[in-house]
C-alpha cells in the first residue's frame, strides 16, 4: 500500500501544483461580471474585454475576423484603446474549442464574438448557465445550430445575438438559368463535413427541384480530392456550381481549370470568385459580413438589451458577371444586357468594374485645405540606406507637401535609419513613442513590422513595402489592422502582358517558377496567374524549395519549350536568379521580371516599383490621417507606377529585336 | 475556478481515450490509429440516439458497442488478413469518416435541448447555486457534473483492474508481452488481439459519447489528432508512475490527462497567441516522451542518497 501511494505522489502532487497556478492565474482577473447593459460611461473607463474566437485560420474567417475588427472600431471600440480584444483559434481541434469555451465564459470577458458555427456552438453550450453576451457571426444558418435561435429574428437567449449568413443558393441558381436557358444538369462538388456547405447543398437540391434542374452532387473530403471529383463530373454537367463550401473554395482555382478544359463555366455564390474566372457570384462579402457582426457587437457593447436586437439572416448579396470568363465556353451561355444592367459590378478585359463604388475616393487635393489645429510629431523609420529607401522617404515629403501640409507649421518630420541592424530598429520605434511621436511613417517592410509589433495604438503609415499581406497586417486592402493603413506595390504583372505581346509576339506558352514556401511570391505568383489567364497565355508553373532545384526545374520548363520565362519575385529567386539565366542563356529564351536587380544579371525586361510615387502615395494617405480619417477606415493603396529597365545584350543573345519607340519607352536601358 | 473544474472534466473524459490506448498501445503492443475514427463514431452515434429520444445511459452504452465494433475490423483487418496493423487502423479510420456522417445524416448534430447525461447530473442541483471558495466560486452544476465523470471513470478502471488479474486478462496481457509463449499455452492470438483491439476502441468510443454530451454537439471532425492526446496521455502517466504494474498504468494514464488537460489550459490562460497553441501542445508531448528518463534518473539517484 505504502509503495502504490509513493508511486502516485508524484503525479497528484504534479496535477495539484499545476491546479494551484491555474486556479492562482485565475483568481486575479475573476471580478464579478457587469450586467450586459453597463453604462457606455462606465465602459469608455478601462479598456473592455472582449473575445474573439474562430474554429481554424482560413482565408475567409481571417477576412472576417479582419472585418469584426473593422466594423468595431468604425463604431467607437477599436482594439488597445477603448477595447481589450483577445483572439482565440482552436486550429480546428474540438477539444481545445471547449477549453477555450470554458475560458471564455469563465467571467473574465464582458463579451464574446464567435465566428463560424463550431464555435458559436462550443460557446453556446459552455454559456448556458453563466450568460455572457454573446454575438456570432459567420454561421450559415443559426436556427439549425441549436443554440436556441428559433425561426423569428427576436426569437433567442437574451444574451445571444448574431448574424446568419444564409448564401442566396436559388438565387444564383436562377441566374444561371437567366444566362442559358437551356441548362439542365448542375454539377456541384462539396464537403459534408462542413456543416454551411451542407446547408447550402440542401438548399441547392430544393432550388434544382423547383427550377427542374438535375444536381449531381459529388464530394469531397479535403482540398486534394478536388480536382479528381471536379474532372469526375465536369463531362455530365453544363455547369459547376460552388456553395458555401470552404474546403472547394480553398481549391477554387483547380476546379476553374478543369472547367475550362470541359467549357462549361463556374458559377458560385460566394463572393469574390468571379475575379478568379468563375462566370458570376452573388453572395455578401466575408468582410462585410465580419464588419456587420462588428457592427452588431459594437450596439450590444453600447449596451442597448441583447433581447430587443434582432438576429438578422441576410446580408445584401452583390452580383458580379465575368464577360471575359464567357469565352471559349460551350454554346448557349450568354450574358443579356438586363443582367449586366443589374450586376453590382462586371468584369471584362480591362478588369473589375464597381458600379456603385461602396468607397468614396480621396479627396482632392486641389482645393485649398486649411492648416491643421496642431503641429504633428512624425517620425520616419527606415531599414537600410538604398537608393530606393532614398527615393521612398523623399517621395514621402513631397506627398506631404502635395497635400497642402507644411513642414514646421503642421508637422514636424525627423527621420531614422536602422542601418540594417534590426535590434537597432526595435531601438528606434521605442524612442520614437517615448519622444510622444503621433505618426509613424515606415519605409520598407521591416520597419513595418518592428512598428506593428511595439505601436499600441500609435497610427502607421508605411510605404515601401510589396505585401502587406504576408507580412501580416491585413487580409485585403479593406481589412487591416485599425491603426495603419498606406501603399504597397506588388508585381505589376498586368503591365508585363502586352510587353510580352510586343517583344515576343509568338509566345503562347510561359514559363514561371516560384517558391511555394514564402507567402511573398505565392502572393506575386498568383497575380502572374491570373494576368497571363487573362492575356490567353497558357503558363507552366513549377515551384521550387530550394536553390539546388532552380538549375532542374528551368531546364526542365526548356524541355516543355515554353516560349519566355515570367518571374514573379521572390526572395528564393532573387538571389539564384543567375542559375535561371544559365539555363535560359543556353536555350536563348528570353527571361521577364519584376526585381530591379536582376536587369543587370541578364532578364530582358523588368518592371521595377517606383518607390518615389509609392512614397508620395504614402504621404498623400498620411496627409489624410493627419486631417481626421482613421487609418482604419482608409483602405492600403496599390501602387500602379513601375520603372521599365531593358537589357540589350539579353535580347541580343535571345535573338529579339528592340524597336527604337520601346527603348524610348524605357526609363534605364542597359547597353550591351 | 470554473476553467480548472472544466478541465478536470474534460481531462477526465479523455481519460478514456487515454485507457483505451493504454490496452492497445501498452498491453497489445499495437499502434491503433482507429481511436481518430471511434472516437468520433462513440460521439455521432450517442448524439443520433439522444437526438431520437432515447436514454442517454442506453445512448452511450450503445455507442460503447459501436466503438467495439470497429476496434473488432481493425483486428480483424490485422490478423485474418494479415495487414500492417498501423494501415489497419488507417483504413478503418478512413472509413469510419464517411460511417460517421452516415450516422449522423449530416456532418454536425447539436445537443442543445435534449437530455444527456451531463443534464441528469445537472439536474441534482439548481443551476443559480453557487459554492465559493474564498476568492473563487464554481456552479454546483459544474460540480455534479465532474463528481459524475469521475464515478464514471473510477469505475471503469476498477472493472479494468478486474479484468486484467482474470484468465482471460492476464492471457491479453501475455498476448503482447510475448506471443510465442501464449501461442504454446493454446491460446489463439489473433482472436485475443482482436478482442484486445474491440476493447480499446469501445473505451474510446465511450469517451466520444460522453464528449458530445458534455460539450452539447457532434461534429464529424471532432476526432482529428485525438489519438495523438491519448499517446500522450499514456505516456506523461508512465513517466509519473514509474512503473509497468497494471493497476498503477491505469491510474497514471487517467492522472497524464488531466494533467495535459491542466497544461492547456494555462497555456490557454497565460494568453498565449493562438497561432501558438499547436506548438505549445507539440512541447508538452515532447517533454513527456524526454521525461521518463530523466525522472528514473531522478528516482535513482534519490535512491542512491
Amino acid at each position: 500500500m505504502g509503495h502504490t501511494i509513493k508511486r502516485l505522489s508524484l503525479g497528484v502532487s504534479l496535477i495539484a501544483v499545476a491546479s494551484a497556478i491555474l486556479l492562482f492565474s485565475d483568481a486575479p482577473r475573476n471580478p464579478a461580471r457587469k450586467p450586459a447593459g453597463s453604462s457606455k460611461a462606465a465602459a469608455y473607463e478601462a479598456p473592455i474585454p472582449v473575445a474573439l474566437m474562430q474554429m481554424a485560420s482560413q482565408p475567409i474567417l481571417d477576412e472576417a475576423a479582419a472585418g469584426i475588427i473593422d466594423g468595431l472600431a468604425e463604431n467607437g471600440y477599436a482594439d488597445g484603446q477603448n477595447l481589450h480584444l483577445k483572439r482565440f483559434n482552436a486550429e480546428g481541434d474540438m477539444a481545445t474549442a471547449n477549453a477555450m469555451a470554458q475560458e471564455l465564459t469563465g467571467g473574465q470577458y464582458q463579451y464574446i464574438i464567435t465566428l463560424t458555427t463550431t464555435s458559436l456552438q462550443a460557446v453556446a453550450n459552455a454559456n448556458r448557465q453563466r450568460h455572457v453576451p454573446h454575438i456570432f457571426g459567420g454561421v450559415s444558418d443559426p436556427t439549425k445550430a441549436g443554440v436556441g435561435v428559433g425561426q423569428d429574428p427576436l426569437d433567442h437567449p437574451p444574451y445571444m445575438v448574431g448574424i446568419g449568413t444564409l448564401q442566396p443558393v436559388a438565387q444564383s441558381l436562377q441566374m444561371a438559368r437567366q444566362l442559358n436557358p437551356n441548362l439542365k444538369r448542375i454539377g456541384v462538388i462539396w464537403n459534408p463535413a462542413e456543416i454551411n456547405s451542407e446547408i447550402c447543398t440542401v438548399l441547392a437540391r430544393k432550388a434544382c427541384k423547383d427550377l427542374n434542374f438535375e444536381l449531381i452532387e459529388v464530394t469531397v473530403e479535403n482540398t486534394a480530392g478536388v480536382k479528381e471529383a471536379a474532372a469526375s463530373i465536369v463531362d455530365r454537367v453544363d455547369t459547376l456550381w460552388i456553395g458555401g463550401d470552404v474546403t472547394v473554395l480553398a481549391a477554387i482555382d483547380t476546379v476553374m481549370k478543369v472547367a475550362q478544359t470541359a467549357r462549361i463555366p463556374v458559377c458560385t455564390c460566394m463572393p469574390g470568385n468571379a475575379s478568379k474566372g468563375a462566370l458570376f457570384d452573388v453572395g455578401a462579402n466575408y468582410y462585410e459580413v465580419g464588419r456587420s457582426t462588428g457592427k452588431l457587437a459594437s450596439r450590444v457593447i453600447s449596451g442597448e438589451p441583447i433581447a430587443k436586437l434582432p438576429v438578422e439572416l441576410a446580408i445584401p448579396p452583390k452580383l458580379i458577371v465575368n464577360t471575359v470568363a464567357l469565352k471559349g465556353l460551350q454554346e448557349g451561355w450568354a450574358i443579356p444586357a438586363e443582367v449586366l444592367a443589374k450586376a453590382d459590378a462586371y468584369i471584362d478585359a480591362q478588369g473589375l468594374h464597381e458600379k456603385h463604388p461602396t468607397k468614396s475616393a480621396p479627396p482632392p487635393a486641389a482645393k485649398k485645405l486649411p492648416p491643421l489645429d496642431r503641429t504633428w510629431q512624425l517620425r520616419s523609420l527606415s531599414y537600410v540606406v538604398s537608393p530606393d529607401a532614398e527615393e521612398a522617404e523623399r517621395g514621402l515629403r513631397d506627398g506631404l507637401k502635395k497635400a497642402q501640409l507644411v513642414e514646421g507649421r503642421d508637422y514636424v518630420l525627423k527621420p531614422s535609419n536602422a542601418l540594417g541592424d534590426m535590434s537597432a530598429l526595435n531601438g528606434m520605434v521605442d524612442a520614437a513613442l517615448a519622444d510622444h511621436a503621433d505618426l509613424l511613417l515606415t519605409v520598407s517592410t521591416q520597419a513595418l513590422q518592428s512598428c506593428v509589433q511595439r505601436s499600441k495604438g500609435t497610427p502607421i503609415v508605411f510605404t515601401m513595402v510589396a505585401n502587406p499581406f504576408s507580412a501580416g497586417v491585413g487580409t485585403s486592402d479593406h481589412a487591416h489592422l485599425a491603426n495603419l493603413t498606406g501603399c504597397y506595390g506588388a508585381n505589376d504583372v498586368e503591365a508585363m502582358m502586352p510587353i510580352i505581346r510586343k517583344l515576343v509576339p509568338q509566345a503562347k506558352r510561359v514559363g514561371a517558377i516560384f517558391a511555394p514556401a514564402e507567402v511573398n511570391s505565392v502572393f506575386n505568383h498568383s497575380l502572374l496567374v491570373d494576368a497571363a489567364k487573362k492575356a490567353n497565355y497558357e503558363l507552366l508553373a513549377l515551384g521550387v524549395n530550394s536553390s539546388s532545384d532552380v538549375s532542374e526545374v528551368t531546364q526542365s520548363l526548356m524541355a516543355d519549350q515554353v516560349d519566355l520565362i515570367c518571374l514573379a519575385n521572390s526572395n528564393l529567386l532573387g538571389s539564384s536568379f543567375p542559375t535561371v539565366i544559365q539555363a535560359t542563356n543556353k536555350a536563348k529564351v528570353p527571361v521577364f521580371g519584376f526585381f530591379g536587380g536582376s536587369a543587370s544579371q541578364g532578364a530582358l525586361v523588368v518592371l521595377a516599383r517606383d518607390y518615389y510615387d509609392m512614397g508620395v502615395e504614402s504621404g498623400l494617405i498620411a496627409a489624410r490621417v493627419m486631417r481626421g480619417e482613421k487609418t482604419a477606415d482608409i483602405p492600403f493603396h496599390q501602387a500602379r507606377t513601375s520603372k521599365l529597365i531593358i537589357n540589350k545584350a539579353a535580347a541580343k543573345v535571345c535573338g529579339i529585336t528592340l524597336s527604337p519607340e520601346f527603348l524610348k519607352s524605357a526609363d534605364r536601358v542597359i547597353e550591351e | 475556478m470554473t476553467l480548472l473544474v472544466g478541465s478536470f472534466t474534460m481531462g477526465l473524459i479523455l481519460s478514456l481515450l487515454a485507457l483505451g490506448v493504454l490496452i492497445s498501445f501498452r498491453v497489445l503492443s499495437f499502434r491503433d490509429l482507429t481511436v481518430d475514427g471511434s472516437i468520433t463514431l462513440g460521439g455521432s452515434v450517442a448524439a443520433i440516439l439522444l437526438a431520437s429520444g432515447w436514454n442517454p445511459w442506453l445512448a452511450t452504452l450503445i455507442a460503447f458497442f459501436a466503438g467495439a465494433i470497429a476496434g473488432t475490423t481493425t483486428g480483424i483487418l490485422a490478423t485474418r488478413f494479415q495487414i500492417n496493423g498501423l494501415l489497419a487502423g488507417i483504413l478503418v479510420m478512413t472509413g469510419l469518416y464517411s460511417v460517421n456522417l452516415r450516422v449522423m445524416g449530416k456532418s454536425n448534430l447539436p445537443l442543445m435541448k435534449e437530455t444527456t447525461l451531463v443534464t441528469f447530473a445537472q439536474s441534482f442541483a439548481s443551476s443559480e447555486a453557487k459554492w465559493s471558495f474564498g476568492r473563487w466560486e464554481v456552479s454546483v452544476q459544474d460540480i455534479c457534473v465532474v463528481v459524475m465523470v469521475a464515478g464514471l471513470i473510477s469505475s471503469v478502471a476498477l472493472l479494468m483492474y478486474a479484468f486484467f488479474r482474470t484468465n482471460l486478462g492476464l492471457a491479453m496481457r501475455a498476448t503482447g508481452d510475448n506471443d510465442q509463449m501464449i501461442r504454446a499455452l493454446g491460446v489463439e492470438v489473433g482472436w485475443m488481439m482482436t478482442f484486445g483491439l474491440a476493447l480499446s476502441n469501445a473505451l474510446v468510443a465511450l469517451a466520444g459519447a460522453l464528449l458530445v454530451q458534455y460539450q452539447g454537439f457532434a461534429d464529424v471532425q471532432m476526432g482529428i489528432g485525438m489519438v495523438v492526446w491519448g499517446f500522450a496521455s499514456v505516456i506523461i502517466g508512465e513517466s509519473l508512475v514509474g512503473s509497468r504494474q497494471i493497476g498503477l498504468l491505469l491510474v497514471g494514464a487517467v492522472m497524464g490527462s488531466i494533467l495535459f488537460r491542466l497544461l492547456v489550459a494555462i497555456a490557454l490562460r497565460w494568453g498565449l497567441n493562438p497561432n501558438d497553441l499547436k506548438l505549445v501542445t507539440a512541447v508538452f508531448v515532447f517533454a513527456a516522451l524526454v521525461l521518463p528518463d530523466a525522472i528514473t534518473h531522478l528516482r535513482k539517484r534519490m535512491a542512491s542518497t
